[in-house]
């Protein structure tokens, strides 16, 4: 009890477990996300918006209990919670369902499930708890303390490859390969980690990458060259951004958006029917909404206690920061088609409950700090 | 307890702190990493406002281009329709068979195809068929390759065999929804509304001569399109743009289907080579219907051209004596003559010059203008031309639009013949008063006699009332030219004359009466002219022309017959189709009856004729010039006129015919209470009698 009447107020104990800048900020980015989300689907409240609104209840409930769990208790089930989300990726792919010769759902009866979204949080998790274990780096080279976190990383990103699902298995390196480079890496490790990469790349392109992924970077380099490919689609979710001008059509207004020259823009290409009708201000504003949300988590890992609640922070902002990038980036010409969902904006529910699942753990931690 | 035991839990589970050195390095590459973020997301904004608002016009265009097409309006054709608007032709659709050679050949199951197609076509198109599913091949070629792939059959489909084609299961056979001119009222008034060609252009009558008003043009208008070319359906653009204008035609259907009726009885009666009916508005000039035989059905393949050809309008005639009409009416304009002046006959032959005598069929001594109109006298009309003389006549002819295209609508309209005065022999001024030596369209000849109705005014004939565009404003409509070309006077004095052609018993178009109605009108017979010069001898042609009622004429109604069988004058062929039409039209416009006028029609003393009173209507003669072995035919049913005969002879002529006959006062006949024309046999027909003065 002396724990909770310390703050006071009506919402002290709820308060105490919520990270209000967190909770605002996320508020405010499915708020936005609903309203495009009615609007690309025909300003209906159609089912698509109604299923996404299940899914963000069901989000909503993840995220309290989450957010009500002691972090060190995460700490303690880490490998546990690891261990079950790699299992659940590997039962895709035993007994995936597959749509568009794709193997990534998991069919839960009511619903299906995407286990791959989840890797991502609990992959942050397992690092985590193994930079806390490993403790500081005291020796010159460290590249042996890379190995296991890279194997954590590798493991579920190579299930998913298979499912394929390359977006995802990237991202789950990339997450990871952010908190190594706040953890563990010197400069010239980030370097060799980005030379790395590059050398990763072209042994992809050569042995690894299936036609139609080595397209979609093709496409990307070209778009108005590759029509049939997919190009058409980047461009016109493209002219959608460029059509919404500066204050934008208004929502429901956008002629890309409406006319349905806009590909996936429910999914993929949610920006774009943002951008149309929101304009570049709303872009500005959906930017600085990540931002916000994403320096948060930073500031949050910068003011931990420990070494894990400091990567769980960076991991959950870099989960955060690379869907936002790796999503917009594809319409603003940064990347090719990557597929990967626009937080709270694409239509999904394993995305969203992910995220909200994540954030909740991220409030868990935000509480840690203050007991400093 | 419990809440220790999560307690010792969560003691046991205390994170090591690491050490502040550590911990600062994290905080300053995770600074350095908050930094990296922010300028990548910097970047994203960077980039969406470069795409948002640098390159937002381009984008906005390149968004419009593609939204904003041109949808093509496929080009409709305008309606056309009758002066009640009743449609005459329209836009439909037809399902047609379309047979793919080349998949028949190649699956080999041409028999098959073949005898079923026979069986479900009738053997007039089995040929037709025949050829298209199995053309000759050319030497050395691949036969495969020759076979086309897509054949369509024109040959309109009812609806048994549609669903035949439907359900045959047979390879290579399609149907197909084509666009198709539809002509609801089959044959009706064929002539006038033409027809479309396979490409849906006008190819005759109306459809070609107002092509341009009625083809729709096809027409590019700005659309908002969906992704997949789907058009919206709110943003759908007027078809009314596309669509030709309505044609709304003078014809009255229900008068055209009388004339088609009444031409139908002509032509089952004699047989003739072709036939035209006109029924003209005279106070307008608006062709109420034209009917001409041969004809054809718009909605099939003719068999012949000759079938289509509009012989009202494009062929030409010598008018024949209804030109006398025109030589009296322009001497009594030029005052060269008085209506009741005299001119003696010649008793039938007249040396007007050496080589060339004039003859009548009936000679005669004296006669009045109204007779010579009413006899039909060759000679007493030279008589009256020669007061006029060449340069007077060529210009009074032409002043009656003779040797002039009508302005009519339809394609082809013939300007007829009418050679300059200058170039007039003696005898051809002569023969073109009485309508020899000169042609003309019956149409011509229907306005021109219009004059006479329309107190002395003429009106170019029209078949097009009004034209309307799809937005429903009328863009053309008929004024009638009215031209004054002869005085009112002079227009009622002629037309007068002419009820004596009808009305009198020695009219020679007396088969043109109509019970309880008056008519003026005038016959005329003429030889035809054989190409290369000189006549036919035993071709004619025999027209009637009237309008009536005559105190106020509603209507002009022509029938000309080209080369009739088993007879060849007006009033013989041509006149009883005339009376019957003109009654039915008369009764269609609800004119009251003026049985007065019809019991006692105006009585013309003919002095000296009475031997011939006798033969009473059944004497017709209106040659010229005259005919070789041309005797009075025998008309053998319908009442005759009694007037002027006696008692004894009313009732012998009563006998002969079959009838009942009551005498009423004593003397000669003076009237009867049945007009004469039609009666059935055994019918009681009174008779006034009244002593002679």
């Amino acid at each position: 009890m002396s724990l909770v009447s310390r703050t006071g107020g009506p919402f002290s104990r709820f308060g105490r477990a919520i990270d209000w800048v967190i909770l605002t900020f996320a508020f405010g980015l499915i708020a936005l996300g609903l309203v495009n989300l009615d609007s690309a689907t025909g300003a209906n409240f159609s089912q698509a918006v109604r299923s996404q609104l299940g899914s963000l209840g069901l989000g909503l409930v993840a995220m309290t209990a989450a957010a009500s769990i002691d972090y060190r208790v995460y700490y303690r089930a880490a490998y546990p919670i690891y261990g079950i989300g790699i299992g659940l990726v590997f039962l895709v792919l035993l007994v995936g369902t597959t749509i568009n010769s794709a193997t990534r759902w998991l069919n839960l009866g009511l619903f299906t499930f995407q286990p791959s979204e989840l890797a991502k949080l609990v992959v942050i998790i397992g690092v985590a708890r193994y930079l806390q274990d490993i403790g500081p780096n005291t020796g010159k080279l460290g590249l042996r303390r890379l190995v296991p976190p890279l194997g954590m990383a590798l493991l579920p990103a190579a299930f998913v490859l298979r499912q394929p699902d390359l977006s995802t298995a990237i991202v789950i390196i990339l997450i990871v390969g952010v908190m190594l480079a706040v953890f563990e890496m010197r400069l010239r490790g980030i370097l060799g980690g980005i030379f790395a990469s590059l050398v990763a790349f072209i042994v992809a392109w050569r042995f690894v990458l299936e036609d139609y992924q080595k397209e979609r970077i093709n496409v990307w380099l070209d778009p108005e060259a590759y029509p049939d490919a997919g190009g058409y689609q980047i461009l016109q979710a493209r002219t959608a951004v460029g059509n919404g001008g500066i204050l934008g059509r208004g929502v429901g207004q956008g002629t890309q958006n409406i006319l349905d020259f806009v590909p996936y823009k429910a999914s993929d290409f949610s920006f774009a029917v943002y951008a149309e009708e929101w304009g570049f201000v709303g872009s500005l504003m959906l930017i600085a909404l990540f931002l916000v949300l994403v320096l948060w988590g930073i500031n949050l890992a910068s003011q931990a206690r420990d070494r894990f609640s400091a990567a769980i922070g960076v991991g959950i902002a870099a989960l955060v920061f690379w869907h936002a990038v790796l999503n917009m980036g594809v319409v603003l010409e940064f990347f090719p088609n990557t597929g990967l969902p626009l937080p709270f904006f694409s239509q999904g529910g394993s995305n969203v409950l992910t995220m909200m699942l994540a954030l909740g753990v991220l409030m868990s931690v935000s509480r840690s700090r203050k007991w400093r | 307890m419990k809440v220790n035991r999560v307690h010792n839990v969560l003691r046991r589970a205390q994170l090591t702190r690491p050490m502040a050195s550590d911990m600062g390095s994290v905080r300053k590459r995770a600074g350095v990493v908050g930094v990296v973020i922010g300028v990548a997301l910097v970047a994203m904004a960077a980039r969406a406002a470069n795409i948002g608002i640098t390159q937002h016009e381009s984008f906005a265009e390149r968004g419009n281009r593609q939204q904003l097409r041109a949808y093509t309006l496929d080009a409709s054709r305008g309606n056309v329709v009758d002066r009640n608007y009743v449609s005459l032709a329209v836009n439909d659709y037809v399902q047609q068979l379309v047979i793919n050679p080349r998949l028949i050949h190649g699956q080999g199951r041409l028999a098959e195809v073949r005898s079923f197609l026979h069986s479900v076509f009738p053997a007039e198109h089995h040929d037709y068929l025949d050829r298209e599913l199995d053309p000759e091949i050319p030497e050395g070629v691949d036969p495969q390759k020759f076979r086309k792939a897509y054949r369509l059959i024109r040959v309109s489909l009812d609806r048994a065999q549609v669903d035949a084609i439907e359900h045959s299961g047979l390879p290579g056979l399609r149907l197909e929804r084509q666009p198709k001119r539809v002509y609801p009222r089959g044959s009706l008034a064929s002539h006038v509304l033409g027809r479309v060609d396979a490409q849906g252009g006008g190819n005759l009558g109306i459809e070609l001569g107002l092509e341009s008003e009625l083809a729709g043009r096809e027409t590019s208008s700005p659309a908002t399109f969906a992704s997949g070319k789907k058009l919206l359906v709110d943003g759908h653009p007027d078809h009314a743009i596309a669509r030709g204008n309505t044609v709304v035609m003078t014809i009255d259907s229900a008068i055209q289907a009388m004339a088609e009726e009444e031409i139908d009885t002509l032509v089952g009666n004699w047989h003739p080579v072709g036939a035209s009916i006109v029924v003209m508005d005279p106070r307008n000039g608006e062709v109420l219907a034209m009917a001409n035989r041969p004809t054809f059905d718009p909605n099939h393949r003719i068999g012949s051209t000759h079938q289509t050809v509009n012989l009202a309008v494009q062929s030409a005639y010598e008018p024949g004596s209804t030109m006398k009409a025109i030589t009296v009416a322009a001497a009594l304009e030029e005052g060269t003559i008085r209506k009741n002046q005299t001119f003696f006959c010649e008793n039938g032959r007249y040396d007007y010059t050496p080589q060339a005598p004039i003859r009548d069929t009936k000679p005669s001594e004296w006669l009045d203008v109204t007779e010579v109109l009413a006899l039909s006298s060759n000679i007493g009309t030279t008589k009256i031309y020669s007061t006029l003389g060449k340069p007077s006549m060529h210009r009074w002819v032409e002043r009656f639009h003779f040797g002039e295209r009508p302005p009519i609508q339809l394609p082809g309209a013939t300007e007829g013949l009418l050679a300059d005065w200058e170039d007039w022999s003696d005898i051809k001024g002569a023969n073109i008063s009485f309508g020899q030596g000169m042609s003309a369209s019956p149409l011509q000849v229907a306005a021109a006699f219009g004059t006479f109705a329309n107190a002395g005014r003429y009106n170019a004939p029209t078949i097009v009332s009004r034209v309307i565009d799809p937005e429903g404003e009328v863009v053309w409509a008929h004024d009638p030219t009215q031209e004054q070309i002869i005085r009112t006077s002079t227009a009622s004095t002629v037309l007068e004359m002419l009820t004596a052609v009808v009305h009198t018993k020695k009219g020679t178009g007396k088969n043109a009466r109509i019970e309880g109605y008056r008519v003026a009108g005038k016959t005329s017979t003429a030889q035809k002219a054989a190409p290369g010069g000189g006549y036919y001898k035993d071709q004619y042609y025999a027209s009637f022309v009237g309008a009536l009622p005559a105190e106020d004429p509603r209507v002009v109604i022509l029938v000309s017959v080209d080369n009739p069988e088993g007879g060849h004058y007006g009033n013989e062929v041509a006149a009883p189709t005339f009376a019957r039409l003109g009654e039915r039209v008369m009764r269609y416009y609800g004119v009251a009856r003026n049985d007065m006028e019809g019991v006692a029609p105006e009585s013309i003393a003919l002095a000296g004729d009475a031997a011939e009173l006798l033969e009473g209507f059944m004497a017709e003669d209106d040659v010229e010039p005259s005919l070789p072995g041309a005797g009075p035919v025998e008309f053998t049913t319908g009442l005759p006129d009694f007037t002027g005969l006696s008692l004894a002879q009313a009732y012998d002529e009563a006998e002969k015919i079959g009838i009942e006959l009551v005498a009423q006062g004593t003397g000669l006949a003076v009237g009867q209470d049945t007009p004469p024309g039609p009666i059935t046999r055994g019918a009681e027909v009174r008779v006034y009698f009244a002593p002679p003065q």
